[in-house]
């Protein structure tokens, strides 16, 4: 076990190192990263001042070897626009997007899955044919529509819901459901094909000829070996969520990473946007590993093996 | 009834939709006896056995006839009644020793699972049970393999798994489907063996389902040959092997490779396929490829008659006839 | 049965991937009809669309949808300032499509051709593609375009550039997985002893049998490009105004939620149908033409 996980640890750590020199190559083709840096309305004795400041005149090879200190001892440069270092400008956010986004995962493992099961379990089944569609139209939504109309509706028409703003926990619910929405319409139907693909399967009919309870089977066989794909997928739909949160948190006014990177955009303050990007990338990379660490303990053939399932 | 008949089929006919795959399906198990259950791939074997469980996919059902077990209908069971019986009465093996395992459970969990479905004992009774198990079925230190996963295991040693798990419960009868047929012949052997020892010990009834006429040989004691759903012959397995009577039988027997004969001869095969579900042939189903057809194949199908005071019987119309010498007879 | 000799045999007699892709179509021809009407509207937009989308008419401010002014039916409904909202999504779906389309063909091409050529040749080919492959997805879209627009700056060209730049890697991976493996295979294997040429090797036999997913990835990336644009474009970083897209109509929409419901809806109904059609056909495709996931 331990030889798959260092070998996945020195993946993780690669990506990270690549992610980092991406975002500083991308940074640095931009021509002049000053004036990429300096905020609106700069002098251009401002920018040359930045450019000293920031050693930006010095070779790339310098560059870098700062860039890449800075970075092991988080240090992600001070905020020209907001003034404050970006850390602490990502500190007193942080807390409202890990919720938002908890919250919306929660929703969709909730909801996802079981819908998953019943569509697996049932098909041709009246009730499949409800769900199916419901499903699809999760999953066709535009993540900030799904966001707008619930505000038309909940909050200008019926006003049961705050339309925007963080207070309460009224407030998480619309954004919650437009977040999750997306990721619910995934697991349901990631699962729905993994359950099918596992009732197929010559165990479960060796299982029924051993007497066992339909539900036993179900549980104890069949839902173990289908989530197998499902834990691969949840890494990935992280990552979707982080996306989604940039749009979800503008559409309701949710103070968090997610407004901040556009609201860092307009403002031009390059610095934040660089922040967010890394520590973005960091939070997908981290994650995919613990996707690969729950592998290896729910399938203890990766266990033992080390073997590659894709 | 038979007193020694434990399992009883009559008039077995299977259908999916409109289409019939096995009809006119009867036989008797006996304790401690083993049927063998021939036929090319195709032939309904599988689907016999599966509907003794009430296995049958969604859209097959049982049509016409019956099942019984010591007397009792078990086409007229309910689900919860039937599980009684599956693994416990009646237990299954199938083809693929590794595929018929949860990769994920370990293989001592899923003896005890076998065992705890059908009495109540406790973790440590059933664990307990089931490393003797594994012990009798030949499995070397069996409680390290306990906690072992089947892709651990050989394909041998997992098919002993299987077999511990279907007479944990000391079941009645035991159905194999194609047992053997995945495992190199070295195994195989050992494979079969160990069914007919466990088979002495405990007396159970062996339905087993097969192709290959060595196998037959070997283990059976009555011989039942299937052929597009349906009993062409039936009989003892001396009978069949000295006497076979069929056409169907007598080319698959032909068909077996000789190691002494010469080898520069063409393997005699059976011309022709096996058809489709959709178009049975008219009249007697092996017709097309049946070197003694005449008219009278086609135009009505033959039913089972008994031979001779010993239970043979043959559903041919000119069984009496003798096959081209195009064909080696052994 | 030898699962390898059968997938020969299907490439084999395939008379062309194109051909059995175009039947399927025409299996779900209702999905391709909405489809269909959304790209044929896309290209006839200046025969179709009512009114000029960037007219102006402050007189016909936030009007709602059916009404008359002046003579002329503002059928959905008018925006803020006073230009109609049919015509603007008309317009604004021929810009999304275009975009979608445009991005899908270049990182197709791109991604296609490097996983190709990783899959083909391994060795230090392999090594160094999938490497920048795994690094570029270690980044989430988003963020990704996000940065990249930041840098390039907002704009249709720019918005084009990205997602075709940074979407390659997911093609690349596909175009990776499936070159391997029908590399492995035995006619592949023996087209190179007898001395075919690589490039011939590489268009007859290989690519031809990789198409199929790909073209399941595509189609499936288009209608996430949509969204993506759309996204971007809602945030302000896509398409600028004056340009109408769906994306930007609906960031206006937002503003005027409580007074002009049309303004919100509308283009969300259509990148809904958009979208969900094109989810649809590339799932009926994906099940269907895809060797990875054909139903058995």
């Amino acid at each position: 076990m331990t030889s798959y996980l260092i070998k996945r640890l020195l993946q993780s750590l690669f990506a990270v190192w690549g992610v980092v020199t991406l975002v500083f190559l991308i940074l640095q083709l931009s021509g002049d990263p000053a004036l990429l840096l300096a905020p609106e309305g700069a002098t251009g004795e401002d920018i040359a001042l930045i450019r000293s400041q920031l050693g930006l005149d010095r070779s790339m090879i310098v560059q870098y070897g700062h860039y890449f200190w800075d970075l092991l001892h988080f240090d992600l440069g001070r905020s020209f626009v907001q003034e404050l270092p970006v850390t602490e400008i990502i500190a007193s956010r942080i807390a409202y997007t890990l919720y938002l986004a908890l919250a919306a995962l929660v929703l969709a493992f909730c909801v996802g899955i079981p819908v998953g099961i019943i569509t697996g379990i049932y098909r041709g089944k009246w009730i499949e044919k409800i769900l199916i569609p419901f499903v699809l139209i999760g999953q066709s939504m535009p993540t900030f529509w799904t966001g707008i109309l619930m505000i038309m509706f909940f909050a200008v028409r019926l006003g049961v819901l705050p339309a925007s703003g963080a207070d309460g926990f009224s407030s998480v619910i619309m954004p919650a459901i437009s977040l999750g929405a997306l990721s619910m319409a995934t697991f349901a139907r990631i699962f729905r094909t993994s359950i099918i693909e596992e009732l197929n399967k010559d165990y479960v009919r060796a299982a029924r000829a051993k007497g066992l309870s339909f539900f036993r089977i179900l549980f104890l066989h069949i839902i173990r070996n289908a989530s197998i794909p499902l834990i691969t997928i949840s890494a990935l739909e992280l990552a979707m969520l982080l996306a989604g949160a940039v749009i979800v948190e503008t559409v309701f006014a949710w103070p968090g990473l997610g407004q901040l990177t556009v609201q860092a955009i307009e403002s031009r303050d390059f610095l934040i946007v660089q922040a967010l990007v890394l520590l973005g990338s960091m939070v997908y990379i981290f994650l995919n590993f613990i996707a690969d660490i729950l592998y290896s303990v729910v399938d203890p053939r990766i266990k033992l093996r080390g073997a590659e399932h894709e | 009834m038979d007193s020694a008949s434990i399992l009883e089929v009559e008039n077995l006919a299977i259908k999916i939709d409109d289409v019939e795959l096995i009809s006119n399906v009867s036989f008797k198990l006996e304790s401690g006896k083993t049927m063998a259950l021939v036929g090319e791939s195709g032939c309904g074997k599988s689907i016999t056995a599966l509907s003794i469980l009430q296995l049958l996919p969604e859209v097959a059902r049982i049509s016409k006839g019956s099942i019984c077990l010591n007397s009792r209908e078990l086409s007229d069971l309910s689900e919860r009644e039937m599980r009684a019986v599956r693994g416990n009465e009646i237990s299954m093996i199938f083809q693929e020793p590794a595929s018929t395992l949860d990769p994920l459970m370990t293989v001592g969990k899923q003896i005890t699972e076998a065992m705890r479905a059908h009495s109540k004992v406790t973790h440590k009774e059933a664990a307990t049970a089931a490393c003797s198990m594994m012990d009798k079925v030949g499995i070397p230190d069996p409680v390290t393999r306990f906690k072992q996963y089947p892709f651990e295991l050989s394909g041998g040693m997992c098919q002993r798994i299987m077999i511990a798990i279907a007479l944990i419960c000391e079941p009645l009868v035991l159905i194999a489907d194609e047992p053997t047929t995945a495992l190199d012949v070295t195994i195989q052997a050992q494979t079969l063996d160990l069914m007919r020892s466990l088979q002495k010990e405990t007396g159970t009834a062996i339905l087993l389902i097969t192709h290959d006429m060595g196998v037959v040989a070997d283990m059976a004691d009555m011989v039942m040959v299937m052929y597009a759903g349906q009993v062409v012959e039936y009989g003892n397995v001396f009978d069949i092997f000295k006497q076979p009577r069929h056409p169907y039988t007598r080319l698959l027997l032909n068909s077996i490779p000789h190691i002494e004969k010469d080898r520069k001869k063409k393997l005699n095969v059976i011309k022709g396929i096996v058809p489709d579900v959709h178009h049975w042939p008219c009249g007697c189903r092996f017709n097309p490829r049946c070197p003694l057809a005449d008219k009278r194949c086609t135009n009505s199908k033959p039913r089972l008659e008994t031979l001779n005071p010993s239970e043979h019987f043959v559903a041919c119309w000119n069984h009496t006839l003798e096959i081209e010498t195009s064909y080696d007879k052994s | 049965m030898n699962s390898e000799s059968l997938e020969i045999e299907r490439t084999l007699t395939k008379k062309s991937p194109l051909l059995s892709v175009m039947k399927e179509l025409l299996k779900i021809w209702p999905l391709c009809l909405i489809f269909g009407v959304c790209i044929l509207s896309a290209i006839l937009a200046p025969l179709i669309a009512p009114m000029d989308p960037d007219a102006q008419n402050l007189l016909a401010r936030l009007k709602p949808p059916g009404s008359l002014i002046k003579g002329q039916v503002y059928w959905l409904g008018s925006d803020q300032l006073g230009r109609d909202l049919l015509s603007r999504i008309i317009y604004g779906g021929r810009i999304s499509i275009f975009i979608a389309f445009l991005s899908v063909t270049v990182s197709t091409s791109i991604g296609s051709w490097l996983g190709l050529m990783a899959g083909y040749y391994r060795g230090v080919a392999e090594t160094v593609i999938m490497r920048i492959v795994d690094i570029v997805l270690s980044i989430p879209a988003i963020l990704l375009a996000i940065i990249t627009v930041a840098v390039l700056g907002p704009g249709l060209q720019n918005l084009i550039i990205v997602l075709g730049l940074t979407r390659w890697p997911r093609y690349a991976r596909v175009a990776y997985g499936q070159s391997i493996s029908v590399s492995k295979m035995n006619y592949i294997k023996s087209a190179r002893f007898t001395g075919v040429s690589t490039s011939r090797i590489l268009w007859r036999h290989i690519f031809p049998n990789i198409v199929a997913p790909l073209l399941v990835v595509a189609t499936l990336e288009f209608g996430l490009m949509i969204l993506f644009e759309a996204g971007l474009s809602f945030l302000g970083l896509g398409v600028q105004p004056p340009t109408a897209s769906w994306g930007s109509i609906l960031s206006i929409g937002r503003n005027y939620m409580g007074i002009a419901w049309w303004i919100a809806t509308f283009p969300g109904i259509c990148l809904f149908f958009l979208v969900l059609s094109v989810n649809m056909i590339g799932d009926y495709l994906r099940d269907r033409i895809d060797p990875r996931f054909k139903k058995r």
